[in-house]
């Protein structure tokens, strides 16, 4: 009887292992092919034919000439952790220092994400970084302000989803926006800012 | 607070209560009708299943052999897939190079997916295959969610009414457990699935057999973009009421839930299914508002606990002294496409039910915040598991109506059938075993494990205390600071899995007997009725009650502690 009702069971798996973890996820992969290749294979995006990576999938920013995002990473520090406070100040103060006219930096900026590589930052986090960018690429504040609107993305259906831009995609519409002798002097400027920052940064931890 | 925030999740709440009642019919034609329109579709299927499995759909089995084919089933998987998962790395389809699980990490995931906790101690992204992320993870998905359902229907009947109504099955006693396993998959998870792998397809959640990608950020950095059958392990997840992620991020991780709308429909799918079964229950007790009264008190909790918890985010007030803009509340570990509110929304719903996928890391959510999950771990989930939910739910149903009857002093009596000595102590034992498994285990945890703690002070107690609540509740969520891939860890929380799940269902089947072979009585004047909302009340007060005279301790001990200090 039980040797019967074992060999059933041993049937059992048998029989849904096959069809719940071979057929079902298979003719998914078929449908998905068909139907959206490019979501399928992970929303690749390519920059003349290089991959430059998923237009899903945050990647993070140092060079102060392009729109930062998210610090990287995930931390699962506890709300009172003194990591977490000391690491928040930190960037508080790399923010403040990126951009001196904000008086409050927008949380999303200063925290770690619940991914790791969040893609988006807050519309509003993205057009404080305006005139900075606009310093050192050259490109004025009204173009990279309406660049900016360009790639907020609204509430689906008005209601789904808090206005917010994604920042790799955000950022390569910029680069695009600068011819390559131009992106190069954005580049040297933004080195010498980002070293005048650093030593500002320093200066200010030695004095704290 | 975002108004926009709570205009989603009140849409979100909407879409869920507007789908019981249709959703929840359905259930009741699968399982308990005669016949449906669909049996032109699904009966071949299941007569091929049927025959190749060998089994009569049509035997009654008694709760004895029931059982004993459903852990025979559940032992037989969780063998094979251990078998699978320490040799993955010989096997095909395996772009990752993911390498043989060791021995306890294999115990640990296949025990943790077959009891539909989908606790993981491992990183999908690397430490899994391919294959083994269809063959072990997805088809565990689908069984173990199958399983739980058809526990829950052989539930439902011993509480069914006796009245022989048309175009019902007779219930003649608790019934057959492939006939319940497989309708449960052909004809309600498996088009379930299909339906939300298709909508998560169009927002971008990738589904692909493409190996990891190599490639140079904008800014040069080398980075490797994981991704796979994406989709298909996602839809069920959330149905099957199992939140184990593709990747280690799991809801968080963009591949998984790219959008706000992936957001709700993985909300509303991992809902949708245990509220609508208590619908179902509902109607085969003949009286609609038995169901109604238990979703909409159930429902009243979840409100409250999801206010604390929207509160408690809405800022950290250990970052108030810094030059720093909350508006958005607490995004430590949160995403900004979902914001602080539908992170938290989902969190309550994710351990309001048996899934434990999250969207955001309840390790970083503030004292309170990460309480509210904990203290819906602690008294079994609300709703709880697909299935499995029916008996958490009914297990406090009986205790209320037992301890209401003791204040009026009349013999309780629950749909016509008299609650006895039998009974309620059947219920008070499956009712021990969790707070058993989660203080016992957190205390010895607490001893030999203190090296696994990311945190210090009360928050690292916490992360210990919240891994043995989830693995009790068979949830699956974490406070992943926790490092759980040792063997003392493996080990312990595979067997609190196991103990969590596999002592309850004999434990409440068997009560569930013992109501099907009672005499019913009519109701009288002074019979306690439990489709009336006084009910609702007393049930509120005695879940809330007996959840917080076994827990509060060691809630002072974490949570609780870790806000007043």
């Amino acid at each position: 009887m039980l040797k019967n009702d074992l060999f059933t069971a041993f049937k059992t798996t048998v029989v849904f292992l096959v069809l719940c973890g071979l057929v079902f996820p298979l003719i998914l992969v078929g449908i998905a092919q068909i139907a959206d290749k490019p979501a399928a294979e992970g929303s690749i995006l390519t920059q003349n034919g290089t991959v430059v990576g998923s237009s899903l999938v945050g990647q993070s920013f140092a060079d102060p000439m392009h729109f930062q995002s998210r610090p990287s990473g995930v931390s699962n520090w506890g709300p009172n952790n003194p990591t977490l406070i000391t690491n928040v100040s930190q960037q508080v103060a790399y923010q403040k220092q990126l951009n001196p006219s904000i008086s409050l930096v927008p949380i999303d900026l200063v925290t770690q994400s619940g991914s790791g590589v969040d893609p988006n930052i807050a519309s509003g986090s993205a057009l404080l970084q305006v005139p900075r960018i606009s310093n050192l690429t050259g490109i004025s504040q009204d173009v990279l302000t309406r660049l900016v609107n360009q790639y907020t993305e609204n509430p689906v259906a008005g209601v789904f989803g808090a206005p917010r831009v994604n920042v790799l995609q955000l950022n390569l519409a910029l680069d695009n926006l600068l011819s390559p002798s131009a992106l190069k002097s954005a580049e040297a400027n933004a080195t010498a800012f980002n070293a005048a920052a650093l030593n500002a940064t320093v200066m200010n931890t030695t004095a704290g | 607070m975002d108004v926009l925030g709570i205009v989603q999740i009140i849409v979100e709440l909407a879409a869920v209560l507007l789908l019981v009642r249709p959703v929840g019919g359905y259930l009741v034609g699968v399982f308990f009708k005669e016949r449906s329109r669909l049996d032109a579709l699904f009966g071949p299927i299941e007569r091929g299943l049927y025959w190749a499995i060998g089994v009569d759909p049509s035997e009654e089995m008694g709760v004895g052999r029931y059982v004993l084919s459903l852990l025979l089933v559940n032992g037989l998987m969780i063998v094979i897939v251990m078998l699978i998962l320490i040799t993955q790395g010989y096997l095909p389809l395996n772009p990752t190079a993911a390498a043989n699980m060791p021995i306890d990490l294999a115990f640990n995931t296949a025990a943790s997916f077959m009891t539909n906790t989908n606790w993981q101690s491992y990183a999908g992204e690397t430490q899994v295959s391919y294959l083994s992320q269809m063959i072990c993870i997805t088809f565990l998905m689908f069984t173990s969610a199958a399983t739980g359902m058809a526990v829950g229907v052989a539930f439902i009947r011993g509480f069914a009414s006796r009245d022989q109504r048309p175009g019902f099955r007779e219930i003649t006693g608790i019934g057959n457990f492939y006939f319940d396993f497989v309708r449960a998959l052909t004809r309600v998870l498996v088009p379930f699935a299909i339906i939300v792998s298709i909508l998560l397809l169009v927002q971008g959640v990738p589904q692909t057999l493409g190996g990891p990608l190599s490639y140079h950020t904008v800014e040069g950095s080398i980075s490797t973009l994981y991704r796979g059958p994406v989709a298909s392990l996602e839809s069920i997840k959330h149905l099957g009421t199992n939140g184990g992620g593709f990747f280690a991020q799991n809801s968080a991780y963009p591949f998984e839930n790219p959008t706000p709308l992936t957001n709700v429909i993985e909300i509303v799918a991992m809902l949708i299914i245990p509220i609508s079964l208590l619908y179902a229950f509902g109607v085969m007790t003949g009286n609609t508002k038995e169901g109604r009264i238990l979703i909409g008190t159930l429902t009243t909790i979840f409100i409250v606990l999801l206010s604390i918890g929207l509160l408690a985010e809405s800022s950290n007030p250990a970052l108030s002294n810094l030059a720093v803009n909350q508006s958005s509340g607490n995004l430590e570990g949160k995403e900004v496409r979902f914001g602080t509110e539908n992170s938290v929304m989902f969190i309550v719903s994710t351990t309001s039910t048996g899934t434990g996928s999250v969207n955001s890391m309840i390790d970083s959510y503030t004292a309170i915040g990460g309480a509210v999950p904990l203290f819906l771990l602690m008294i079994g989930s609300l709703f709880a598991g697909d299935g499995s939910g029916l008996l958490t739910v009914l297990m406090y149903v009986i205790l209320a109506v037992f301890i209401a009857g003791l204040m009026v002093g009349r013999s309780p009596q629950y749909l016509g059938r008299k609650i006895e000595s039998k009974e309620v102590k059947l219920t008070f034992l499956a009712f021990l075993v969790h707070p058993i498994l989660i203080l016992g285990f957190t205390a010895a945890g607490i001893i030999f494990a203190t090296s696994s703690l990311l945190n210090p002070g009360s928050h690292g107690f916490t992360e210990m205390l919240y891994a043995f609540s989830s693995a009790a509740a068979n949830n699956g969520s974490a406070f992943a600071g926790l490092s759980a891939n040792t063997p003392f860890l493996n080990y312990t929380l595979g067997i609190t899995m196991l103990l969590g799940r596999y002592i309850t269902f004999p434990l409440m089947l068997l009560v569930s007997d013992s109501f099907l072979r009672k005499k019913t009585t009519p109701y009288d004047a002074g019979t306690f009725r439990t489709d009336k909302w006084i009910f609702g009340l007393i049930l509120i007060g005695v879940i809330v009650i007996l959840g917080a005279l076994t827990f509060f301790p060691v809630l002072v001990l974490g949570p609780l502690g870790e806000a007043l200090l």
